[in-house]
């Protein structure tokens, strides 16, 4: 049960732009596509992180830049050290004739599923060209921009169901904000095709005890982060409403 | 030799089903929570505590395992009772009696939040006079001794009629224990919760040279809290007579009977939702029932401060 953050040294940066830094971590983790892990900078704060893939040397997250904490991850020097425990979280459901939609940086929790699947189409959207991440791990993804600097105008759901009706997927897997993910769930609902979407919620212990991820009637860090369709169909915050740091209901 | 013994427990009104109840702090920040927990089995749930104000608590980490139990420093992060309020209606859905947790740091503070939460429909109010790592709160705030006790239980006895439990400190960190609980009794507190976590504790990682926790200080609970918890309540239990709700490291139904026997009316349970999953009410209640059975005991009653004869 001893569980408490344990020191990896950062091996190597890839830096896709300004905003945006896979660290590799030299941290052998036995983890499933859609797991996290609760990255700590002593001193500083600790928070959620999608575990984005792995390969001989390790395990790698992809940090976006926000605020404070990912402000300073992103900055990071190789050789640095940072502390991890986890990882964490129900786990993606594997089946193999899938696509895969990522608004954002919930790309890098999808990475792993992508990773496997090497045929399965990805979907994915970005604000504007200059946020895009993976460009050559992932060359063939579908690329789409809200405000059309680069790739197709508009979202990656505009596309979704003539991809599934095209391929003949059996699964969808999603990550990204949450309008997205209900508008997926509700496409894939509609043709009756099976989705697996993670979900984002405010963490503090990432293990089940403080209440601070509560969606609905259950935890998103243990329960999820990845839920069934039709799971988050009928929970009531799905979509609505989240708690921040002090048990404030925020609009989502 | 009894085959189904009888685990109800009457508290504050109510007839528990079962005598574990839902510590406050874990879970408690929604009434969907609170739901999931009493579907799980609990016979009674405790919110997490609350405030005048919203508070942010402490940087995280916040909860950590660390093997015998956990070390927490969240820091009574929770929306303030307005937003509370609205929340923790319409009670009656959760399915088991819910007890309402409050904070302060003035007389002022006790008397607003117990006079709302008094309109709200909790069975009983509870009020943490112990935590061990909050600055102007329990021990950072100087409330644990007998002036204050009095003082802060009068000022939310003034404020609402629902019993009160007065949540104390492990007796090893407290050599005022009996007195802050003669001094709840007097001043006119129903029942007395022990015991919260002991501390403050620390752990530090050697690797960076700085203590884990955000607020580098915190409280213990779990397994390695149980021994002290259970001798707390065992004193308490000889020297006042009012309800105890045994709190500290109960996971399992032995040590939920062996609470019991040192006095305790019913069980908080807490750290064992990690080490346990959310079924840890329905398990420990399944097992307390066997340990009777196996002992021919028919109820609770019989095994209560049974440590004492
Ligand atoms: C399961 C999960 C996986 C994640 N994976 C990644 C990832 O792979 N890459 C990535 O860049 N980011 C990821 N995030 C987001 C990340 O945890 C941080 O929230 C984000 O980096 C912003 O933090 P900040 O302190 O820099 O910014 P802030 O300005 O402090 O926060 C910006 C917003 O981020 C959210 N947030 C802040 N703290 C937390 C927290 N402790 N838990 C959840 N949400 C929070 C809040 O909505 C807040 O309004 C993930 C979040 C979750 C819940
Ligand atoms: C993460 C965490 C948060 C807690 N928050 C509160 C709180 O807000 N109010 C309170 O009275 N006690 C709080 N406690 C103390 C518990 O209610 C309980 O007294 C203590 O954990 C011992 O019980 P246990 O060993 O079953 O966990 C908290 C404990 C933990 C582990
Ligand atoms: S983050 Fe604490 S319960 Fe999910």
């Amino acid at each position: 049960m001893k569980d408490l953050p344990r020191t990896v040294k950062i091996i190597k940066r890839t830096v896709h732009n300004n905003d945006n830094v896979t660290l590799h971590l030299d941290a052998h983790i036995s983890y499933s596509p859609g797991q996290f892990l609760m990255i700590w900078l002593p001193g500083l704060n600790e928070k959620p992180f999608s575990i984005a893939g792995h390969d001989s040397d390790g395990v790698m997250v992809t940090v976006r830049r926000r605020g404070a904490f990912s402000g300073r991850l992103v900055e990071l020097k190789e050789g640095s050290l940072i502390g991890i425990r986890g990882p964490y979280g129900r786990p993606f459901k594997l089946v193999g004739n899938c696509c895969i939609i990522a608004g954002g940086i919930g790309l890098a929790c999808l990475a792993p599923v992508a990773d496997l699947y090497k045929d399965a189409p990805i979907l994915y959207g970005e604000d504007r060209a200059s946020s895009r991440i993976y460009q050559e791990r992932f060359p063939s993804a579908s690329f789409y921009t809200t405000d059309g600097s680069a790739g197709k105008k508009g979202f990656p759901t505009d596309d979704l169901e003539s991809v599934i009706r095209e391929r003949g997927c059996d699964m969808v897997y999603c990550c990204g904000p949450e309008p997205m993910l209900v508008k997926t769930v509700r496409i894939c609902n509609a043709l009756g095709v099976g989705c697996q979407a993670s979900m984002e919620r405010y963490m503090k212990c990432g293990t089940g005890v403080c209440g601070q991820c509560a969606c609905g009637q259950v935890r998103v860090c243990v329960e999820g982060t990845v839920f069934q369709g039709n799971e988050l169909l009928q929970n009531p915050d799905f979509g609505r409403r989240r708690l921040d740091a002090s048990g404030t209901w925020r609009p989502v | 030799m009894p085959v189904n013994p009888d685990l109800s427990v009457d508290l504050f009104n109510c007839k528990l089903k079962n005598p574990t109840i839902l510590a406050s702090g874990i879970l408690g920040t929604t009434r969907d929570l609170l739901k999931t927990v009493s579907l799980n089995g609990a016979g009674a749930v405790t919110i997490k505590s609350i405030s005048k104000e919203p508070r942010y608590g402490h940087p995280n980490p916040t909860v950590l395992s660390f093997g015998p139990g956990l070390i927490n420093a969240v820091g009574y992060s929770n929306p303030g009772i307005e937003k509370a309020s609205e929340e923790f209606c319409e009670l009656d859905q959760v399915g088991c009696p819910v007890i309402g947790s409050l904070i302060g740091t003035t007389a002022e503070e006790f008397i607003y939040v117990a006079s709302i939460m008094d309109k709200m429909g909790f069975a009983a109010l509870e009020v943490p006079l112990s935590c061990p790592h909050t600055p102007g709160y329990g021990k950072m705030g100087n409330q644990d001794n007998p002036e204050e006790v009095s003082r802060i239980v009068t000022a939310i006895c003034s404020a609402s009629t629902k019993p009160l439990f007065v949540k104390l400190p492990p007796l090893a960190s407290a050599g005022n224990l009996i007195e802050m609980a003669l001094a709840a009794k007097e001043s006119g507190a129903y029942g007395i919760t022990a015991s919260n976590t002991i501390g403050p504790g620390m752990l530090i990682d050697i690797d960076s040279a700085k203590p884990y926790l955000g607020f580098g200080i915190g409280g213990i609970s779990g397994p390695a809290l149980k021994p002290l918890a259970i001798a707390t309540v065992f004193e308490l239990y000889k020297a006042v007579d009012m309800p105890i709700i045994g709190t500290g490291g109960v996971s399992t139904g032995r040590d939920a009977v062996e609470m019991i026997m040192a006095g305790a009316t019913a069980v908080g349970v807490g750290t064992a939702v990690l080490s346990r999953g959310m079924s840890a009410f329905r398990d420990i209640a399944d097992e307390i029932k066997e340990i009777l059975s196996l002992r021919g005991a028919n109820n609770l009653s019989e095994v209560r401060g049974l440590a004492h004869r």
